[in-house]
């Protein structure tokens, strides 16, 4: 089996895992008798804790854009793919799928489902795309050429390189339907729930 | 490294899609407000609360004022058995919160009272 296939698959079934673990743990957590977890003020504090997780994967967006003399930011490439995945399992745990009724959080968690789904997905965009240059490393090594000039070189043709360019145009716009969405739903829990909830 | 931008096409679309949506939920949240924020529907005992500032105070939540716009000291004391009217006169003079004791939006059937009142004494135990 090809590698990167079996790695699709070990990650993708993780992440099915992963979210049946969560909202069984949310089942546990929802007093049967009274409100659903999202509705007690543990589970509105946990909305703003995963909240404030899925915040932390707009550092690497960023620091591509405000230092592009630099060198690739790896490290918060790290923390964007771990904040994009534990982020939204934090979310789902918030809101229970099962519990769930209003149109606007459920459009957002669709919208984050895509963000976090095409994010690993792209992860294995990103491989395949290093990948292809692995060739292209060889013959720029073989023409002499420094290698910070080889980094450079590579790295510009990665960010061009076309699969990774169709991947992109679905992860980054759907991540801005996703702050708007988000930004709906907080101001509407907060106008209907106040600021303040006992 | 040098960041390359998205087609400059991207962003014009996302925008305007942005905004459709913002528009058509702005829209149907007039028509069906329940629908789009509420956690749950409204219990049968509310059913006719046409609007969500009927009870809903902005940024405030639930607001027990409204709810005594309704459920105010005389309809207590007219319509209620004892035991209800004395809790409720007592929780409205000393301004506590309904929804303590009261939650909606837990769908059509369900009960919103979740607390329990208290064992009223009797007269002659208030004179022990």
């Amino acid at each position: 089996m090809n590698p990167v296939f079996l790695r699709l698959l070990i990650v993708g079934g993780l992440t099915l895992f992963a979210v049946v673990g969560v909202l069984l743990f949310e089942a546990i957590l929802t007093p049967i008798t009274i409100l659903s977890f999202g509705r007690t003020p543990q589970g509105q504090v946990t909305g703003w804790i995963g909240l404030a997780v899925i915040l932390l994967v707009f550092g690497y967006p960023i620091r591509k854009r405000t230092h592009q003399n630099r060198r690739w930011p790896h490290r918060w490439l790290q923390i964007h793919m771990v904040a994009g995945v534990v982020g939204p399992l934090i979310i789902i745990l918030h809101a229970g799928v099962l519990h769930m009724h209003a149109v606007v959080p459920i459009l957002a968690m669709v919208a984050m489902g895509i963000v976090a789904l095409s994010g690993l997905i792209g992860q294995h965009v990103h491989y395949l795309a290093f990948q292809t240059l692995y060739t292209k490393r060889h013959e720029l090594e073989r023409q002499s050429v420094s290698p910070e000039e080889v980094e450079t070189g590579l790295l510009d043709t990665a960010a061009r390189e076309k699969m990774f360019r169709v991947w992109q145009m679905i992860h980054a716009p759907m991540t801005l339907l996703f702050i708007a969405l988000v930004a709906l739903h907080v101001i509407g829990a907060l106008y209907f729930g106040g600021l303040y909830s006992p | 490294m040098n960041y390359v931008p998205l087609p400059r096409a991207v962003v014009p679309i996302v925008a305007v899609a942005t905004v459709v949506l913002l528009a058509w939920v702005g829209w149907e949240s007039i028509l069906f407000p329940e629908a789009f924020w509420a956690p749950g529907d409204l219990s049968q005992y509310h059913a006719s609360v046409a609007r969500c500032v009927h009870c809903h105070e902005p940024f405030q939540g639930p607001s027990s004022v409204k709810c005594q716009a309704c459920h105010y000291k005389e309809d207590f004391a007219a319509r209620s058995e004892p035991t209800v009217r004395d809790h409720h006169l007592r929780v409205i003079d000393q301004r506590k919160t309904c929804v303590a004791c009261h939650t909606e939006h837990r769908g059509m059937l369900a009960e919103i009272t979740t607390g329990v009142l208290p064992v009223s004494k009797t007269p002659s135990e208030v004179d022990e």
